[in-house]
């Protein structure tokens, strides 16, 4: 059953990556920037936040600017590609009754117009870490290989909830708190290790927290992240992945009365 | 023939949230139960049914945008819908894109998208507004991109939901020419619809589902008429008896199922009549049930603009036959005029026979009703049979003692249906006298083929076929439609010998035959004496013996050939026959007319290489020959030997025609 979901998605790679194509300039129609907006948006928000961490809650670390950065941009990214595609299922609920689009196409689809969005802004924005950190361009293919795995992972959760969502249609509601409460848990705009040791478990336990501090290893330290948080990267994203395509499978057929 | 689509036992439901003040409700709805068919490679498929029948949810099901929640679902093919317009586009999208991106969500390959891109742009028609954003479209336009879509992404089997409404005329022709012309790729096509003309003449198989299940699965005809005639808030009354028949009335309609088949197509029977110059049918009366038993419908219906109230008996009587009596009441009753019930048969019933002879209904529908086949004055019945199926065979029979009369025609295209009206007695000025009544049977009695006879010699043969004879040489038919008959014009209205009496044969040898014809409404009869000289040549007879003094206008022999006699000769002048005149309603043109010994028809092409000669034996005083053109409508030439002067004839025997016909082979031009 699940090979045959694979195999699904091998069938349809070339028209997922239409359609998430067609999704971003659908999304951008008629705004002044367009796919600027990729770039604009982050920087506008990591300025604000910046602005006030540090002259107001008097932060101190250096290139705090570029700390929250590398942090806020994979936020960024995930916070909208999960409640995307959380929404999925409902919101083209048109498309799902005219064409015979098989499920799983559609959550991907939306997390992949995410995924397109970010690249495209985080590769415009990857030289200015260079010109701070020339070394990090060494680490060029273990960024690739978080942003990969991370994108899997943003995959299955975002099938799973959108699952989730075709019964529970609260779930939308949930889910935008949900994710205000999550960022807070991860050490985006601090260092775990300014948490208190009674509750760094919460970091700890918090799945974003492996991919974050995988980019701010890449991005911000120039370092190479311990082996060991890579492999758990990858095999995590893909119990999600998984996770998130039996779930699917399981309910497809339930979800196409519902929505 | 390949299966690409099979349904067994499938069955759906949904749970639909009633909410309500105190409690909200979760409501189980099948809305498909037990659905079993199956569709075979270019089958045409139309699927009827009122609305939340479930038509949606069963295209939907076949497309595998939904799965069945009991039975299974084969496919062999990826189909293709137009379901909602509009569905599937992303507003903020160019119609291209929205092209680009409905392949997409199709699943079509970048390269099969980019050749059928070009299509898809013509057939829609969209001009430059194909570049605009999909949000600024009109319905019109959704459906012309929806469905240009649909029909050039090459699927074996297209869907076609109830879409049609919104689309112009002229783009609505489009859509329809390419879908037969799809029909003819032998693409398979689901189409679900209310034009139920369009359906009669484009699919071959019809389903009619009600309230989820299917009711009928067959030709589209029958189909289409179950689905009429249960049309409406009241199902309407259906009674039955043992014979296997039932009536079922319905606002207006009857309609009568004989073991499980319907007899009437298209609108079942009703009762039409003209009041001040305006056509009223009892399908515009409000309906009541007075009385229903076990064997009567009792049914009343009134016409609101006009002071008018029709009553209906319908009875079984013995032996399954059915009794149906209008009658009128009401202030407007004097002013009604050309009552008459209108019965649709289906085409296949191709004969139908009456006293005055049997007759072929043929293959042509017009544009409209016209084409009268017969004009029966008749007592006695009208039996309409079906050749293929011998116990359903018709008859309509009138009662002795009223003077009903019927026309007998072919419907126009669009209903490809046979039309009976029989009308009730009338006094001159058109109006009813007495209430209308018919008995209507099934009778599986063997047509009996009443008094034909033969005769031969080598080539020549003559087939005597109730008041006609029709000349045969060497294999080819010399006559045309009434071929050999004759007609006395008395009262402003024409007697034929084929339609308006009944013949015996007196006399039968291989060479000759002498008939007796006894004239239905006029009290006289007229005798033929038909001898065959030789193998080119036979000798005709005809006396006129009337019982009572009568004043004739017209007394004519006549014998019918085909247009393609192009040429005529009487005596020693020729011509060529003009064109026919395009007036119809009988407008016979008489192209030479004298004292003529012999006339005849002859063609330069030779295609019929004969040349077919009346020769006058016995010149009757006051009689000419003729030679006509007739209407367009008959397409047809007469060599005639007529007397057109009024004559008062007395009880007696008289000769009016006395003649040979011979045919001869046509060498050359000359004769």
């Amino acid at each position: 059953m699940l090979v045959e979901k694979f195999k699904e998605i091998y069938r349809y790679r070339s028209n997922l990556w239409t359609i998430a194509n067609f999704n971003l300039k659908d999304r951008y129609a008629g705004s002044l920037l367009g796919l600027a907006w990729a770039v604009v948006v982050p920087c506008l928000l990591m300025l604000s936040v910046t602005v006030v961490f540090r002259y107001v809650f008097r932060i101190e670390i250096k290139n705090f600017e570029l700390f929250v950065f590398s942090g806020l941009f994979p936020w960024m990214f995930t916070s909208s590609a999960l409640f995307d595609s959380a929404t999925s299922l409902v919101s083209q609920r048109n498309i799902l009754r005219q064409f015979a689009v098989p499920r799983i196409v559609v959550p991907l689809a939306s997390a992949l117009t995410n995924f397109l969005n970010y690249i495209f802004g985080f590769l415009l924005v990857y030289p200015i870490f260079l010109i701070v950190n020339p070394g990090i361009i060494e680490l060029f293919p273990v960024f690739t290989f978080t942003i990969v795995t991370h994108f899997i992972f943003v995959c299955g959760l975002g099938l799973l909830l959108s699952v989730i969502n075709a019964f529970y249609r609260g779930l939308t509601h949930v889910l935008g708190v949900v994710l205000i409460i999550w960022l807070w848990a991860t050490p985006v705009f601090y260092d775990p290790l300014m948490v208190p040791v009674e509750f760094r478990w919460v970091i700890y336990c918090n799945p974003m927290n492996l991919y974050i501090s995988a980019y701010r290893d890449v991005l911000f330290f120039g370092r190479l992240p311990q082996p060991n948080l890579l492999a758990v990267m990858i095999i995590f994203s893909f119990i999600v992945f998984v996770s998130g395509l039996f779930v699917l499978s399981k309910n497809e057929r339930k979800i196409l009365k519902k929505i | 023939m390949i299966e690409i689509v099979k349904f067994e036992e499938v069955s759906q439901y949904f749970e639909v949230l009633l909410k309500k003040k105190v409690k909200s409700e979760k409501k189980k709805t099948w809305s498909l139960k037990d659905i079993s068919f199956s569709l075979k490679k270019g089958e045409i498929l139309g699927i009827v049914g009122d609305n939340g029948a479930g038509k949606t949810t069963l295209l939907r099901l076949i497309c595998g945008i939904l799965y069945p929640d009991k039975g299974k679902i084969k496919r062999l093919v990826d189909p293709i819908a137009v379901l909602e317009l509009g569905a599937g586009f992303k507003e903020e999208l160019t119609g291209r894109e929205n092209i680009f991106l409905s392949a997409s969500l199709l699943g079509l390959s970048k390269r099969k998208a980019e050749r059928v891109y070009q299509s898809i742009v013509e057939f829609a028609e969209l001009g430059e507004y194909i570049d605009a954003a999909v949000k600024t479209y009109s319905q019109g336009m959704f459906l012309r991109l929806a469905f240009s879509i649909a029909i050039n992404i090459e699927s074996e089997l297209l869907l076609i939901d109830d879409v049609f409404s919104v689309g112009d005329a002229g783009f609505g022709q489009k859509c329809i020419s390419k879908l037969y012309e799809l029909k003819t790729k032998g693409i398979a096509i689901i189409v679900v619809s209310h034009d139920l003309s369009f359906l009669r003449n484009f699919c071959e198989r019809v389903i009619f589902l009600k309230q989820g299940s299917i009711v009928s699965d067959g030709p589209a005809d029958s189909v289409i008429s179950a689905y009429i005639s249960q049309l409406g808030v009241d199902p309407g009354f259906v009674i039955s008896n043992k014979n296997g028949i039932s009536i079922r009335f319905n606002k207006g309609r009857i309609f009568i199922d004989y073991q499980q088949k319907p007899l009437f197509s298209f609108e079942g029977a009703k009762s039409v009549f003209c009041f001040n110059q305006r056509w009223f049918s009892s399908i515009e009366a409000v309906w009541e049930l007075i009385q229903v038993e076990d064997n009567l419908i009792y049914v009343k219906g009134i016409y609101a603009e006009i002071f008018l109230i029709e009553s209906w008996k319908l009875r079984f009587s013995r032996h399954g036959e059915i009794s149906w009596e209008v009658s009128f009441a009401g202030e407007a009753l004097p002013f009604l005029s050309d009552q008459h019930l209108r019965f649709m048969f289906f085409r296949d019933f191709e004969r139908f026979h009456t006293v005055g002879g049997s007759y072929s209904f043929g293959t042509d529908f017009y544009d409209r009703d016209y084409d009268i086949l017969q004009r029966c004055i008749s007592q006695g019945s009208i039996v309409l049979e079906q050749p293929k199926l011998k116990d359903r065979n018709f008859e309509f029979m009138f009662s002795e003692k009223l003077d009903n009369f019927a026309k007998i025609f072919n419907s126009d295209f669009i209903a490809k249906s046979r039309v009976l009206l029989v009308y009730g007695a009338q006094n001159d000025a058109g109006r009813l006298i007495k209430d209308i009544k018919v008995r209507i049977s099934m009778t599986d009695k063997k047509i009996e083929h009443k008094n034909e006879c033969l005769i031969h010699k080598d080539d020549l043969e003559l087939r005597f076929d109730q008041g006609r004879v029709r000349f045969y040489y060497q294999g080819y038919e010399l006559t045309k439609k009434l071929s050999f008959y004759t007609s006395l014009y008395f009262e402003q209205r024409w007697f034929d010998s084929h339609s308006g009496a009944v013949w015996q044969i007196k006399e039968h040898s291989d060479s000759l035959f002498v008939a007796v014809g006894r004239w239905l409404r006029l009290p006289l009869k007229q005798i033929w004496q038909v001898n065959i000289v030789s193998p080119t040549c036979f000798s005709i007879v005809v006396f006129l013996c009337p019982d009572e003094k009568i004043d004739f206008q017209t007394v004519q022999t006549n014998v019918m050939v085909s247009d393609k006699y192009s040429n005529w000769v009487a005596g020693k002048e020729q011509g060529a026959f003009p064109d026919f005149n395009p007036l119809t309603d009988s407008y016979w043109e008489s192209v030479i007319k004298g004292c003529f010994d012999k006339i005849g028809v002859f063609t330069e092409s030779g295609i019929c290489p004969f040349l077919v000669e009346l020769e006058i034996e016995e010149k009757i005083p006051g009689y000419e020959a003729n030679i006509v053109n007739s209407d367009i409508l008959h397409r047809a030439r007469l060599l005639q030997y007529s007397n057109d002067n009024l004559q008062s004839l007395l009880p007696g025997k008289y000769l009016c025609f006395s003649g040979r016909v011979s045919v001869c082979k046509v060498k050359n031009h000359g004769l």
